[in-house]
């Protein structure tokens, strides 16, 4: 790979995919919870989830829990690949190749 | 244009990474210990005062709750080690080696703790209560230095309580040890899933 992944780059994306890549396959994490992890405001975070989700990187599912409606994310299979390659590509250029 | 990074960016990046790898670890261990203190929590509480209001029931309710407790312990943690299993099999991973030391390494502390209570025997119902609960209080004080001060925090005030509980209270140790302990690894164990 000689280029970074241009949707992953930017930083808040990168803390987002790099935190949810830390999920088991089958696990979703709870948008509050990744808001609390990454102390992002609701605003920021939707914004560069939306901006993953598009990419195909992440699958937002929303549901209701009794009346209260839940929203959780997780890496899709495409975000964790490219996850892998942006690290790859970065630890390339720290060793010069 | 095919954008491209410098190396003190790929370096910072790669910080970045790091750091937010470490917050989502911490947070899993936390979450991961969270039903453990609220199991054992509600066991120590639930014994305890039982011995301390029917002593005549001690014996039956701490035998059903370490049984209780053991088949729980084993179910969460067999639980536990599958979903990580699965993860690592996904980052590429062997788990089989951890899991061999994990199991090893419990086996040598409950070997430690009988061999101990041999050496020191005998011990009366409150040494022996105060031994065990202080045992597994610094032992979360430890883990929590490695894994997050949470867990540090419920460790240090748990073994606070307990030896209150031994030094300063005779008639109602059991109560206390019930409300402050026990509680005390609840109340621990919910905070553990506030983040």
């Amino acid at each position: 790979m000689d280029a970074p992944d241009e949707i992953i780059h930017q930083s808040m994306r990168l803390r987002i995919t790099s935190t949810l890549n830390a999920l088991g396959p089958k696990e979703k994490m709870e948008f509050g919870r990744l808001k609390a992890l990454l102390s992002a405001t609701d605003g920021n975070l939707a914004t560069h989830l939306t901006a993953l989700e598009k990419a195909g990187y992440v699958d937002i599912a929303k549901d209701f829990v009794g009346k209260k409606p839940r929203t959780r994310v997780a890496l899709t299979p495409a975000g964790r690949k490219a996850f892998a390659r942006h690290v790859a590509y970065l630890k390339a250029l720290i060793e010069g190749e | 244009m095919t954008m491209t990074m410098d190396r003190d960016e790929a370096e910072k990046a790669l910080a970045e990474i790091r750091d937010a790898r470490g917050r989502a670890d911490r947070a899993r261990s936390y979450a991961d210990a969270s039903p453990f203190f609220i199991l054992w929590g509600l066991i120590w509480l639930v014994a305890n005062v039982v011995t301390g209001l029917a002593p005549e029931l001690s014996g039956p309710a701490w035998l059903a709750g370490l049984a209780i407790g053991s088949v729980a312990t084993v179910w969460l943690s067999v639980r536990q080690a599958r979903r990580r299993g699965a993860q690592a099999l996904q980052e590429g991973r062997d788990m089989g080696e951890e899991g061999a030391r994990t199991g090893m390494t419990m086996g040598a502390i409950a070997l430690f703790l009988m061999a101990l209570f041999f050496v020191v025997w005998p011990l009366d119902a409150r040494q022996m209560n105060s031994a065990i609960s202080l045992f597994w209080a610094f032992a979360y004080l430890a883990a929590g230095i490695w894994l997050g001060w949470r867990l540090a925090a419920i460790g240090a005030a748990t073994a606070a309580a307990i030896l209150f509980g031994y030094f300063a209270l005779d008639a109602f140790y059991f109560i206390w040890m019930g409300l402050a302990a026990g509680g005390g690894l609840i109340a621990g164990g919910l905070w553990l899933r506030t983040i």
